[in-house]
């Protein structure tokens, strides 16, 4: 499947959950999920990606430290390649996830941006920081705005 | 700067100060006349009463055995046996008619048996903390305590305790006459006969020689049952924190309300542990004539083994969220590793990592040692939860076959609801889980995936 392909996917999760932190929160998930297929293929295991996906873990914690009910939802979206994928898949599903989910949180950002508090902005924040270093882990590349 | 390393305390630490005190009791005896009959009693009563701890000491070690097995002498070594004759030979001196607590606070001999004693029995307290009252294990450790081979370094710092207790004897009633002689004193206080105990004590020592042992750390490193975490230092607070997390992980399966989102988590744990071990060994030079790929190759191999149950476990459900506290300490050793053992960013070379400190890349290799112990401990919570049928997955995330397994999952899968997890999933999480936890020699592979497609060709 081709990036394309990944950002239909990332559309039908923005359809079903809104483009609020549920729908960020299910992107990283995936993310991660891409990221951990990913390093499976490589016996000899690298460390970049477990990195990224321990990086993935810890935003998803900011994320439900901002809405505490993010925990308890249900959120399963099997947006990944199957197990038997290709690598190239894996990886290019992962960074289309992320590059989605940064693009949700500029817009959580953008619009509710001015009735969040401090502390919730600086969740958000914390997040972008994740997100772009697992992002630069997995493609070797900075975050372009 | 760093702040200066603390020690939690540990069983052995305390006896060691007892047996320092004897030291310095004994040296004070010697040097010095025990001055008022005040002094002289409460030295007395201190002697005895640092035998009694003692003989409260070794009945506590040997009490689980000694209320469940009365064959005790039959069946286990003649250590153990000459330790029971020793516990019931200490306990004949019973405790001092008028022990006075305020001796601990007077100076000299007295005060120095005093403090012996209080030390043995911290050293007892310590060992408390990992049993409940019935006896039952609180920790992981507490197995240790129900081991004769492995607490055999605590009967034997004992026997010499008692030892020493006994070699004080001679001065101490040297010292009672003298005073005796020199004023005129009511009614002078009895020192214990000890020769037949120090015969059996010596006799533990001497069983001890051949008693098996044992590879595992021995009772006199047992600290506290749940210490609080020391934060001055990152290496001291990571050990801390993952101390922690492994008895919680013990606890797990007897625990109600444990969901799938705490494995996952502990599953992380795993994987981030081992990355940064496979990144700190990598950033050392390698030790001479020992390839760095022999090093590395269990660290990749555990490493892998957590990747995959974290990567299974991702998309399974439970009603039950996780918990908080394993969440707050996984993401804490997380923050630590990634200050004090960075993996860095192939994207960023200039960001270079000079060479860990010895320390540093003990503790980081440390962080990895009990983790396959948590594999068998997590293999057993989702067990359970298998078999209460808690553990749900997203329908739509099965394959097509696995649908046409059961009418009620295609429609579920229609409907984008959750089922439970069919049981070959559950065979791959389990075989991996094994795999961390025993190595590839104990666990045998799981069956392959698609068993099912015969009995779907007979339906079409």
């Amino acid at each position: 499947m081709s990036h394309r392909d990944w950002d239909e996917a990332t559309d039908e999760v923005v359809q079903r959950l809104g483009s609020g932190l549920e729908a960020i929160w299910s992107l990283l998930e995936a993310a991660e999920y891409s990221t951990l297929s990913l390093s499976l293929l490589d016996p000899s295991g690298d460390v970049q990606l477990s990195a990224a996906t321990a990086d993935l873990m810890e935003a998803r914690s900011e994320l439900e430290w901002i809405r505490p009910e993010l925990q308890f939802a249900q959120q399963a979206l099997n947006l990944s390649p199957d197990g038997d994928g290709s690598a190239d898949e894996h990886r290019t599903a992962a960074v289309a996830f992320l590059e989605s989910s940064l693009e949700l949180i500029r817009t959580v950002l953008r619009d509710e941006g001015g009735s969040m508090s401090l502390q919730e902005m600086a969740g958000l924040a914390r997040v972008i920081t994740l997100a772009s270093g697992a992002y630069t882990r997995l493609t070797g590349r900075l975050v372009t705005p | 700067m760093t702040a200066a390393r603390q020690e939690p305390v540990r069983y052995g630490d305390l006896l060691a100060m007892a047996s320092a005190s004897l030291a310095q009791a004994r040296t004070e005896l010697y040097r010095s006349p025990l001055g008022t009959p005040a002094q002289a009693r409460a030295a007395a009563a201190a002697h005895q009463d640092l035998l009694a701890a003692l003989g409260e000491q070794l009945r506590r070690l040997y009490r689980p055995q000694l209320s469940l097995d009365d064959s005790l002498h039959g069946t286990t070594h003649r250590r153990d046996g000459a330790a029971i004759a020793l516990l019931t030979e200490l306990e004949a001196v019973g405790k001092p008619a008028d022990w006075d607590h305020k001796a601990g606070f007077t100076e000299g001999a007295a005060a120095s048996l005093a403090r012996a004693s209080r030390e043995v029995r911290a050293a007892a307290d310590v060992i408390a903390t990992h049993v409940d009252i019935a006896g039952t294990p609180r920790t992981p450790d507490a197995s240790r305590l129900f081991d004769p081979n492995v607490r055999g370094d605590a009967v034997l710092a004992l026997a010499g305790l008692s030892i020493d207790a006994h070699r004080l004897r001679e001065s101490l009633e040297l010292r009672l006459h003298e005073l005796a002689q020199q004023q005129p004193v009511r009614a002078l206080p009895s020192v214990p006969d000890t020769e037949a105990l120090v015969e059996i004590a010596e006799g533990v020592l001497i069983a001890s020689r051949d008693a098996p042992s044992s590879d595992s750390p021995g009772l006199l490193s047992l600290g506290l049952a749940r210490p609080p975490l020391r934060r001055y230092h990152a290496a001291d607070e990571l050990s801390d924190r993952i101390a922690r997390l492994r008895r919680v992980a013990w606890e797990l399966p007897d625990r109600d309300h444990v969901g799938v989102a705490t494995l996952s988590d502990y599953a992380a744990l795993g994987v981030i542990t081992h990355a940064h071990a496979i990144a700190t060994l990598t950033s050392v030079a390698p030790e001479d004539g020992v390839p760095r790929e022999q090093v590395l190759q269990p660290y990749r191999r555990a490493h892998h083994q957590w990747l995959n149950i974290r990567q299974q476990l991702l998309p399974m459900r439970t009603a039950t969220p996780a918990m908080q506290g394993v969440r707050a300490d996984l993401l804490a050793v997380k923050r630590i590793l990634d200050v004090i053992a960075p993996i860095p960013a192939a994207a960023s070379p200039s960001r270079s990592v000079g060479e860990p400190a010895s320390a540093t890349v003990e503790a980081v290799l440390d962080a990895t040692g009990p983790m396959p112990e948590i594999a068998g401990w997590n293999a057993k919570v989702i067990g359970r939860l298998a078999a209460n049928d808690e553990l749900m997955i997203r329908a739509r995330a099965l394959s097509g076959y696995e649908l046409s397994e059961r009418a009620e999952f295609a429609a579920s899968a229609l409907a984008d609801g959750f089922v439970p997890t069919p049981a070959h999933l559950l065979d791959n999480v389990e075989s991996a889980y094994c795999l961390a936890a025993e190595g590839a020699k104990a666990c045998h592979s799981p069956p392959p995936v698609l068993l099912s497609l015969p009995s779907v060709l007979a339906q079409g």
